[in-house]
Order: structure tokens, then C-alpha cells, then sequence
């Protein structure tokens, strides 16, 4: 499918760039407007100067908005990162060693995925502190038996195909079968799984900063600045406005991108009703 | 065999119990000194591992923690002074409550959209539905819940703000605490429901006992009603039983917009009051309630459909 026909893929990308433009403006070129205070601005509504309004310490919103997208991305990096990093070569050496390593990190892996992502990654913040950081780690954590239940999955399957066979056959050893025949095989699914979790990561991290453990201030994140919102909830709206269109535009184009994505790299997955 | 299925809850209650455990009790190193800050006596510091029962062999506390699971004891709050257990008891209800509401609310929201999407699948309503549950799958439940907020209870004046009322004391005060948050924390989960029932429906619409159905001269209604969703919904159930974990997750954030006294604000509140017991306790007790639930989903999928055997 070109990508030109490929329309959820466009729409993404579209989004995501918009959103990244304002960001990297912000980050790198608008310095540290989120942190400065003018407690004379305070709580003012959209305006030509301030767009999206001020918040209680007379901060701009739309600054604070962008550079909470910052936190957000990097957020969702590192936290996919984290899922990968360990449940891939998990997957892997599940696969790989099937008798007592495969069961006990399959219980592990199955105990973990009983936990809902957001109360990992609170009991896991119980233990670190309150911090973005400790938000990463903990998002992160619950990626791990995601991809690796994924990957096992898909590797499986694969390991059964007749030219898996036909390099064993060959006598390529189970270690080059796994890296050179299975993995390669698997990276179109991966992809497709990081962009759906990148936008899960997204979503808790805004979800743990709300409830006060996730990103703490004066660093801005969207859901830290809903939490303040809810506080003027009846003086000042746009407070609550503003950040939520942007995570919530900011996910739209991830999973759009994913769909896309799944669209252009697996057409095997592609649903005939076109969801 | 559906006897051993229930058994197998067992297993998952262990391991879930033991990550608890490790997470909370081992990792910390010293829970006490975690809980008590930096600037804690050393006679306090005792008291506390006395407490916890830290001054025991690691196993030892591991054997007590499963033990006491098994009798249904969590330990003592070091914050509120009073056993764990009685403080779940006094705060699931609540949380129990919202996610059945917020299920009522996905499922009467995805069913009928979902399959009138597919029975004019490609027509601009189903357009319409789809694009509605992108929006739906990318607006977080808590803003949903803050935008609700701005305009039924601080707008019009029509809800609560925030807080809870026991169905004891009455029905519509029960009801108007529970609707906003309700629909914030379902709307979402219906997003997603609607896609699977759409899809569903129209590879149902697609097979060759449709076309017979049709060709023997049956309604359209007929067909759809007792031949299509029979089949259809089945998958359905699975995709709804798989809500669940995200219901209670969402219901820890929408608890915190909507000030209701849940398990959300109780795992909260023990970790802002650095009270392991608390969260430990709490934290399992929501894990092992979905994984229950996700059982409980599983042998209806046998009942359900005899072509599925339950191993």
C-alpha cells in the first residue's frame, strides 16, 4: 500500500509533527518561559499574548503545554525502551530454553500482566518515590511482559515454518535460527507493539503525574497541569482545556501512526472490515 | 474441569502476592527506614521493624504474608492504626461499584453502535462511529472525567462535585455521585469495545450461513438478531472480560478526579503516608480481583460456546 493511500498513516505523521514542532520550539528555542512566574498574569483567559491563557502562578499555558510534551516523549521512550530491552531477549531465551527458564519467567511474566499497568507502576513509584524518572521505570516495567508475550508468541509460530526447518536442516545452530532467521521476522510486529505502548506510556505517565506521583513541578507535564486545573476548576476552564486536547491530539496521532503502520507493514494483520 | 480452571486461581494469587511482596518488602531493603524518612530515631526505626515484623528471617515474613493472605489478613496500617483488611472492606464497595457502572456504560454504548456500524458498514454513520472511537481511544478517562466536571456539575449544576454516597443512603443521591465517573471511565472502554463488536459483526455478516439464512427468506432482523450475533458476540466477551483490568486501573485515576473513597485513593494515600501495609495489601487485592474476573470470563466462554473447551 503507497503511502499516499495509506490515510491514517498520513493523518498521524501529520499530528506527531505538529505536535514535535511545538515542542522543539519550545524546548530549544523558548528557553524556560514554563518556569517563569508572574504572579500579576495570574489566571488570565486566552489572549493575544498568552493563547491559551495563564495558570495560577501567572505561568503561560501554551509554553507549559509544549514542554509538557518534552516530558511526555521522553517519557514514552524510555519507558518502551525499557519493555523491549528486557522482553525481547526474555522472549528470546524462553524460546530458546524451553524447559525451566521458559516456565518460571512465564509465571513471572503472567503474574505481572494480573497487575493493571497504572498500579505496577504505583506500587513500583510506592517503593522509588515520586519523580518522572521513577514514573519511566515504572511504566517501563509494565511494557516488559507485554513485548514479551508478543514476541514468544510470534517466535513460536515462526519457529515451526518450513524454512526454520530448512536451516536446521542445514545445521545452523539454534542461537543463528533464533538471531538471524526468527528475530528479523518478528520486527514489523515489534514495531507496531512500540507505537501502541508508546501511546499507553503517554497516557499513564499523564495519568501518574494527575495523581501526584508521576512528574513533579515546577517541571511541566499534562497531567501535573490537569491536577492544577482541577483546583480553578470554575475560575479558570482553560487550565483544563488545553493540556488535555494536547495529550489527547498527541495519542490520536500515535495510534493513527500505529494503524498505519500495521497497515504498511503487515498486511497479513489487516482486518478486512478495515478496523 | 471447570473445577481445575477455577483452581488455577490459585497459582496466580501466589505470584501475584509474591511480586507484591518483592516489590514492597524486598526491594526497599528496609521498609522501615523507607517509611519513616531520613530523619527517623533508631528506637523508632526498631519499633517499626518490630512491627512489620522485619526483625524475622526475609522467609520467614514471606511464609507470614502468604499465611496471613490465605486467612485473609493483611497486616496493620503503620498510618491509620487499624488492620488492612477492614480498610479494603470499607473502601471496595466503592470501587466495585463504579467499574459494574462503568461496565453498564461501555457495554450500552458499544453494543447497539457497534452493530448498527456494521449492518451499514462503510455509510457515513459507521464512518462517524469510527472516527468517534479514535477520539474516544486517545481522550485519557481523567480528562474525560475533568470536561464532565466543567459542565454538568460546575456549568449546569446538575451533579456533585465530588464525594460519594452510599446506596444506603438512597438511590438518587447514589446514582447522581456515581454517573459522572461512570460515564468518564466507561466512554473510553467503549471505544474500544465498539471497534471489536463492529468487526466482529461484519465477519459474521460475510459467511456463507448468512447468505442461507437470507436465500431461506429471513428478515433481515431475523438474521442479524438470531443467526449473526449468536456468533458474533461470542469473541465479544472476551474483549469485555479483558476491560476489566483496565477498569480498575482507570478507576484509581477517576476516583482522584471525582473524590470517591475507592481502592485508588486508598493505594494513594499509603503511598503519600509511606504506608506499605496499606498499599501492599491493596495493590494485590485489586490484581487478584481481575485475574479472577478474567477466569470468571473464561468459563462463561466455554459456556457460551460449546466449541471452546476450557483447558
Amino acid at each position: 500500500m503507497s503511502a499516499r493511500r495509506n490515510r491514517p498513516l498520513a493523518v498521524g505523521l501529520t499530528l506527531l509533527t505538529i505536535v514535535l514542532a511545538g515542542v522543539c520550539y519550545e524546548t530549544l528555542l523558548g528557553g524556560n518561559a514554563d518556569i517563569r512566574i508572574a504572579v500579576a498574569d495570574r489566571l488570565e483567559p486566552p489572549t493575544r499574548v498568552h493563547v491559551f491563557g495563564t495558570d495560577d502562578l501567572g505561568r503561560d499555558v501554551l509554553a507549559r503545554v509544549l514542554g509538557g510534551g518534552g516530558i511526555a516523549f521522553e517519557v514514552g521512550f524510555v519507558a518502551v525502551g525499557i519493555g523491549l530491552a528486557a522482553g525481547v531477549p526474555l522472549a528470546m531465551a524462553a524460546v530458546r530454553w524451553r524447559r525451566w527458564p521458559a516456565r518460571a519467567i512465564g509465571q513471572i511474566m503472567d503474574g505481572l500482566m494480573a497487575f493493571p499497568a497504572i498500579l505496577l507502576a504505583l506500587a513500583i513509584v510506592a517503593v522509588l518515590g515520586s519523580g518522572y524518572v521513577q514514573a519511566m521505570i515504572g511504566i517501563g516495567v509494565g511494557l516488559v511482559p507485554v513485548f514479551w508475550r508478543q514476541t514468544r508468541a510470534q517466535a513460536l509460530v515462526i519457529e515451526n515454518l518450513d524454512f526454520v526447518t530448512a536451516a536446521r536442516a542445514l545445521g545452523a545452530s539454534e542461537n543463528r535460527i533464533l538471531r538471524r532467521h526468527i528475530l528479523p521476522q518478528i520486527v514489523p510486529l515489534l514495531v507496531i507493539q512500540a507505537t501502541v505502548a508508546f501511546s499507553g506510556a503517554v497516557l499513564s505517565e499523564a495519568s501518574l503525574s494527575f495523581l501526584g506521583v508521576g512528574t513533579q513541578p515546577p517541571t511541566p507535564s499534562w497531567g501535573r497541569m490537569l491536577l492544577d486545573a482541577t483546583h480553578a476548576l470554575s475560575v479558570a476552564p482553560w487550565m483544563a482545556i488545553f493540556p488535555g486536547i494536547a495529550l489527547g491530539v498527541t495519542v490520536l496521532g500515535i495510534n493513527l501512526l500505529g494503524d498505519g503502520l500495521r497497515d504498511a507493514l503487515d498486511p497479513r494483520l489487516r482486518r478486512a472490515a478495515g478496523v | 474441569m471447570r473445577a481445575v480452571r477455577v483452581l488455577a486461581i490459585i497459582p496466580t494469587v501466589v505470584v501475584t502476592a509474591t511480586i507484591a511482596f518483592v516489590l514492597l518488602r524486598v526491594i526497599p531493603g528496609d521498609p522501615a527506614a523507607l517509611m519513616l524518612g531520613l530523619d527517623a530515631s533508631p528506637g523508632e526505626l526498631q519499633q517499626l521493624r518490630h512491627e512489620l515484623g522485619e526483625d524475622h528471617p526475609i522467609w520467614e515474613q514471606y511464609a507470614d504474608w502468604l499465611g496471613g493472605l490465605a486467612r485473609g489478613r493483611f497486616g496493620d496500617s503503620i498510618h491509620y492504626h487499624a488492620p488492612v483488611a477492614q480498610l479494603i472492606a470499607e473502601r471496595l464497595p466503592v470501587t466495585l461499584w463504579l467499574a459494574a457502572a462503568a461496565m453498564a456504560v461501555t457495554v450500552l454504548i458499544a453494543l447497539p453502535l457497534g452493530i448498527f456500524a456494521a449492518v451499514r458498514v462503510w455509510s457515513p454513520f459507521d464512518l462517524g462511529v469510527l472516527a468517534a472511537t479514535q477520539v474516544g481511544l486517545a481522550v485519557p478517562n481523567f480528562w474525560a472525567g475533568i470536561l464532565l466536571l466543567l459542565v454538568f456539575s460546575v456549568t449546569f449544576k446538575w451533579f456533585p462535585l465530588q464525594g460519594y454516597a452510599p446506596l444506603s443512603a438512597g438511590v438518587g443521591a447514589w446514582v447522581s455521585h456515581l454517573a459522572l465517573p461512570a460515564v468518564a471511565l466507561g466512554a473510553a472502554r467503549a471505544a474500544q469495545l465498539m471497534r471489536f463488536v463492529r468487526g466482529s459483526v461484519v465477519e459474521e455478516l460475510s459467511r456463507e450461513y448468512v447468505r442461507t439464512a437470507r436465500g431461506k427468506g429471513l428478515g433481515e432482523r431475523t438474521v442479524l438478531l438470531v443467526h449473526v450475533l449468536r456468533n458474533a458476540l461470542i469473541p465479544v466477551l472476551t474483549i469485555a472480560g479483558l476491560q476489566f483490568g483496565f477498569l480498575f486501573g482507570g478507576a484509581i485515576v477517576i476516583e482522584q478526579v471525582f473524590g470517591l473513597p475507592g481502592m485508588g485513593q486508598l493505594v494513594l494515600e499509603g503511598i503519600f503516608a509511606r504506608d506499605l501495609p496499606v498499599v501492599q495489601g491493596a495493590v494485590v487485592v485489586l490484581a487478584v480481583l481481575v485475574s479472577a474476573l478474567n477466569i470468571v470470563v473464561d468459563l462463561l466462554y466455554g459456556l457460551i460456546d460449546p466449541r471452546v473447551s476450557v483447558e
